[in-house]
């Protein structure tokens, strides 16, 4: 039953306004049972896509006169299970959070929404049905973003809305084309129609809308302006969910779904993403190492990882696939348990800014533990779960023959080391800052999410060979058979 | 000639695109991605007659206008948040956050 | 090429360029009404009765109204004066983009492939039925967009000092509220 991933968090956030007239403590509640229902059937259906086949569902054989056809791959489940996951620890987080917003009811509606958007987006088999899904969790997370009404979320949602949407149109006009030459949405029957009957010069300026448009989904760095602002702005557990996984979801996943599955990955493309995805690799890091904001400056490190998985992705070697999907998990969960770190950091001392930040590891231990653990995942220190998935791309790019780029990847990730232990020097050890004197530790929920995701963290590192080989390889077999099935098309010399 | 709809569809695109780029009024931004909503919508519908397969297209259509609707809606509202903020609708007082 | 078509398309244009360029937002908000109305003609011709009518009544009808509100609302004629110079620099832009776009559409659209008409037998049956999905999506935007309405204009959450001036001010502080 994949439409439950949808119907149950949409049937969720249409009552939940209702719900949480009965009882205050009702929408936390039910956040977490609907997360952990999700999540549960994500598990469930690890079997089913074992091995890199695809399991549809469809309801022509209920003989109803509506057409629902799902499709789940090894890569739509990863990215189901990431979703599950990073909202239920967001939405223990919440309990406490989310308290002085005020408006609980609304504010879980609207994360049930950008779920199930997400979820749909993950597991449709349509292009323009992908788009629909797409905006779906869009216009819940522009509402997100700017839910605590002030002047920096109400900018940056403003922001954020105004570049989506220009990129959505480029995404919209290119699906256009698409039709007129094939006359399907179908993304299976796209594949086939596509080298038929469109010409190389309309597949390139199609490829070319759609790479802007995901591009900017995914904030690689031509197109990346909007997330600096927006995911800083939201509320810690929304920016944990836009950094950890919106990105890749409407980003990341719509575009390999267009390009490996659709389009075959060009060679033209493949080193378009190559170089987008140096440059947001590098840039990002740099930049990241100027910021004084502690979430100013996880936003760009995402943007930064980002570009590790675009060339993950660029590569397309199976290798090259593994790492890039397996860094994307990881990134989910270390990015989320950093930003929501930085929440927590922020609800206890009511600053972010980390030159008025200082020594606060002993009054906040948990925070300062979990956030260390954080650190040495995304900086790739051994044996915690960056370093694995790192370390698999730096091989695929040698093995690939791009020795100057695994050159950039492995002295960005120094960089990325060198910024992120600054930042821990500068909040958390060292000489307790003034006016700090009072903090005390955050409340319950907050630090059992944060424990969760870094034991998470820290398991992802020690079982990795069960993660690759259970919810990794499925992924990377049926992307590597969309290449192959779909690689012949010719974009011209 | 389906050519000359395709010419418009561009122009209105760009249109759109000049308004969103230069305006400093944030409603003005909005119509500018009005217009640029409008040249996808007209795209999808000639692709649908051009095919002779119209059913297809104006499906799409339409669940792109509601779509438009949605996001619209929440512009606006956030364009009244802004107000309620800043006490004008200039593009300048949005200058807090630089990328 | 039908002239009448071609005529409403270089109307559709002009009110874009009016909903650009014109100074009063009001009549700008009204030029693009103008605008969706010529769309929607268009779109009847171009054998699409059905998205013609959203196109009318959704878009021109009820954003119009959304626009017109905001507008109403916000009282903007004082504020944010617009530059100058972009008016002056568009002709030139859009003759070069003029070009560019008449070339590389004619070379991508000179032949488009003929389909092989509907395969399903109604309008109804092809919306309900072959894109039930975007149903399903269209039902959840349109929760977005109601919840994230009513997220963004509910009264604004009060902070910490606030809180504590509502207290002094209702406990007797200085100011008596009544």
């Amino acid at each position: 039953m994949l439409l439950l991933f949808i119907i149950v968090p949409l049937a969720v956030a249409a009552l939940m306004p209702l719900l949480a007239r009965i009882w205050k403590g009702l929408p936390d509640v039910l956040g977490m049972v609907t997360m952990a229902f999700t999540l549960g059937l994500g598990l469930y259906h690890i079997r089913m896509v074992a091995a890199g086949h695809r399991y549809f569902w469809d309801t022509g054989s209920l003989g109803l006169p509506l057409k629902l056809s799902l499709a789940m791959d090894g890569f739509s489940l990863l990215l189901l299970l990431i979703i599950s996951l990073i909202s239920l620890f967001a939405c223990i987080y919440s309990v406490n959070y989310m308290e002085h917003y005020g408006a609980k009811g609304s504010y879980y509606a609207l994360f049930m929404l950008m779920v199930a958007g997400m979820n749909g987006l993950v597991l449709t088999t349509d292009l323009f049905n992908m788009y629909v899904f797409l905006e779906v969790a869009a216009v819940a997370s522009y509402a997100l973003v700017a839910f605590g009404q002030k002047h920096d979320e109400v900018e940056a949602a403003f922001k954020y809305l105004m570049l989506s949407v220009v990129a959505t149109t480029g995404i919209l006009l290119a699906m256009s084309f698409v039709y007129l030459m094939t006359g399907t949405f179908g993304i299976t029957d796209l594949a086939y129609a596509v080298k038929t009957g469109m010409n190389a010069q309309l597949i390139g300026l199609c490829l070319a809308l759609f790479l802007m448009g995901f591009g900017l989904k995914s904030a690689m760095v031509p197109f990346h302006a909007w997330l600096p602002d927006a995911h800083p702005s939201a509320p810690a557990p929304i920016s944990a969910m836009l950094s950890g996984v919106l990105i890749k979801v409407s980003g990341i996943y719509a575009l390999v779904r267009v390009v490996y599955n659709i389009f075959g990955l060009p060679p033209q493309v493949s080193s378009a993403l190559m170089v987008l995805g140096v440059l947001s690799m590098v840039i990002g890091a740099v930049v990241a190492l100027g910021q004084n904001d502690y979430k100013r400056m996880l936003a760009y490190s995402s943007i930064s990882q980002i570009g590790y998985i675009v060339v993950g992705l660029a590569i397309g070697s199976p290798l090259g696939i593994m790492g890039a999907l397996f860094h994307l998990f990881n990134h989910a969960t270390f990015k989320s348990l950093l930003f929501l770190n930085a929440g927590a950091t922020e609800y206890a001392t009511g600053t972010r800014d980390l030159t008025k930040l200082g020594g606060v590891n002993n009054k906040l231990p948990v925070t300062g533990f979990t956030n260390t653990i954080g650190t040495f995942s995304i900086a790739g220190v051994p044996p915690f779960n960056g370093f694995w998935s790192k370390l698999i791309i730096i091989v695929a790019l040698v093995e690939a023959n791009y020795i100057g780029v695994a050159a950039i990847a492995v002295a960005t990730s120094i960089i990325t080391l060198w910024y992120f232990l600054q930042m821990q020097r500068q909040a958390f050890f060292g000489k307790l800052a003034a006016g700090l004197e009072k903090v005390r530790e955050v409340p319950f929920y907050m630090a059992l999410a944060t424990i969760c995701l870094a034991a998470l963290c820290l398991l992802g590192g020690l079982f990795y060979p069960w993660i690759t080989a259970n919810l990794i390889q499925p992924g990377v077999t049926s992307l590597s058979n969309a290449i192959g099935v779909n690689s012949f098309i010719n974009l011209g010399q | 000639m389906v050519v000359t709809y395709f010419i418009f569809v561009g122009l209105l695109f760009f249109i759109g695109l000049y308004c969103l780029l230069t305006s400093r009024n944030l409603i003005k931004l909005l119509i500018g991605l009005e217009i640029m909503a409008k040249s996808a919508v007209l795209s999808f519908i000639v692709a649908g007659w051009a095919r002779g397969e119209n059913f297809v297209s104006q499906s799409v259509v339409i669940t792109f206008i509601v779509i438009e609707v949605s996001i619209v809606a929440v512009a606006l509202a956030l364009v009244i948040n802004v107000y309620k903020n800043t006490g004008n609708l200039d593009i300048r007082s949005l200058a807090k956050l630089k990328g | 090429m039908d002239l009448l078509n071609l005529i409403l398309l270089l109307m559709l244009a002009g009110f874009a360029l009016m909903a650009v360029f014109l100074k009063d937002l009001l009549k700008a908000a009204i030029s693009l009404a103008f605008m969706s109305s010529l769309l929607a003609v268009l779109l009847y011709r171009l054998d699409s009765p059905f998205a013609a009518v959203f196109e009318l009544s959704v878009v021109a009808g009820l954003i119009t109204v959304l626009f017109v509100s905001v507008i109403a609302l916000t009282k903007e004629e004082e504020t944010a004066k617009e530059a100058r110079w972009p008016a002056y620099v568009f002709p030139l832009a859009l003759v070069v983009f003029g070009l560019i776009d008449i070339k590389v559409m004619q070379s991508l659209f000179a032949t488009t492939p003929q389909g092989f008409g509907n395969p399903e037998a109604s309008f109804g049956a092809t919306l309900w039925g072959v894109r039930s999905l975007d149903i399903l999506g269209q039902i959840a935007v349109i929760f977005g967009g109601v919840f994230g309405v009513l997220a963004l204009l509910r009264e604004k959450p009060l902070t910490a000092k606030q809180k504590e001036d509502a207290i002094i001010a209702k406990d007797g502080g200085k100011e008596k509220l009544w």
